[in-house]
């Protein structure tokens, strides 16, 4: 009988609260995507992880897209800002494609403050 | 008989008129008396038919002189029937040749109406074509324009973005978010 994503998320979300390690999670989230076939909604059970953790156990993930590496008064700045939570995992990626700017990911939320993203608005009108 | 006896003896006697004249009274008396029989014969077996043959002529010649007659006026009376016909028809046909021009000429003002309403259906669709082939050529010069700018703001900011200008447009950034 297969469950249902929002329970695997819910387990999920159990262990890392309880101190398994990312990597031992992910290979388990892996494992189940890979033998139910639905490799494609990895990123959906992702972000159901996240957001139960931020629900559940005041933990949040925050990702930040920047070009260039983040000042450390910046990632404070925007920590404050983006995360309400007892505990913060931040996550940071540099994508030159924004070219300038952040774009702060968050369960559920996201701040685009990117120059790419004000290019694209300007190629929208 | 006296008288012949008397005119014969005073011709034998003398030359009387007759002698001097050459007549034979006698043969003049049985000419007579023939001419009178011939008369007679004529007037009572010849001239009875004949009269009749006459008077029958006479009326076939009058029936068809009158038949003529009323063959002359039914022939009029024709001619003027046919004549009351062409002018009916002269009328007829004069009504008809105006009633012809009139809806020629109505059948020619509806078509120019027509023309001048088709003619001004594809002026005016015409016009909208331009105008909207205007507003399309508009829209894809904006369009280039926007791309070109935006195309120019990325390559100059790629090339002027440095950590400490990124780090102010964030710091901007989160000015305005909150």
């Amino acid at each position: 009988m297969a469950l249902s994503r929002r329970k695997v998320a819910l387990y999920m979300a159990g262990r890392l609260h309880e101190g398994d390690s990312i990597q031992t999670v992910a290979r388990s989230i892996a494992a189940y995507l890979d033998q139910t076939k639905s490799r494609r909604s990895a990123d959906v059970l992702l972000k159901e992880i996240q957001r139960i953790l931020s629900e559940n156990y005041d933990h949040t993930y925050l990702t930040m897209f920047s070009a260039q590496k983040l000042d450390q008064a910046v990632q404070k700045e925007l920590v404050r800002t983006f995360a309400h939570t007892k505990s913060v995992e931040i996550v940071e990626q540099i994508d030159p494609e924004i070219i300038g700017g952040v774009v702060v990911e968050t369960p559920g939320h996201e701040f685009d403050a990117s120059i790419a993203s004000k290019i694209k608005m300007l190629k929208a009108v | 008989m006296n008288s012949l006896q008397v005119l014969a003896s005073t011709s034998s006697e003398k030359p009387g008129l007759f002698e001097a004249l050459g007549i034979d009274w006698k043969l003049l008396l049985l000419q007579s008396i023939a001419f009178l029989i011939m008369l007679y014969v004529l007037k009572r077996f010849v001239y009875p038919p004949l009269t009749r043959a006459l008077d029958e002529r006479q009326k076939t010649v009058e029936a068809g002189l009158q038949a003529a007659k009323d063959a002359e006026e039914k022939a009029q009376k024709s001619q003027q029937e046919i004549e009351e016909l062409l002018k009916t028809a002269r009328k007829e046909a004069s009504a008809i040749v105006a009633t012809a021009r009139s809806e020629a000429a109505a059948s020619v003002e509806s078509a120019e109406e027509k023309a001048k309403a088709r003619a001004k259906r594809i002026a005016d669709q015409a016009h909208e074509q331009i105008e909207q082939d205007v507003l399309a050529a508009r829209k894809a010069l904006k369009h280039d324009t926007i791309e070109l700018v935006a195309l120019a703001t990325e390559k100059i900011i790629n090339q002027k973005m440095d950590p400490a200008k990124d780090k102010k447009v964030i710091e901007a950034s989160l000015q305005e978010a909150k």
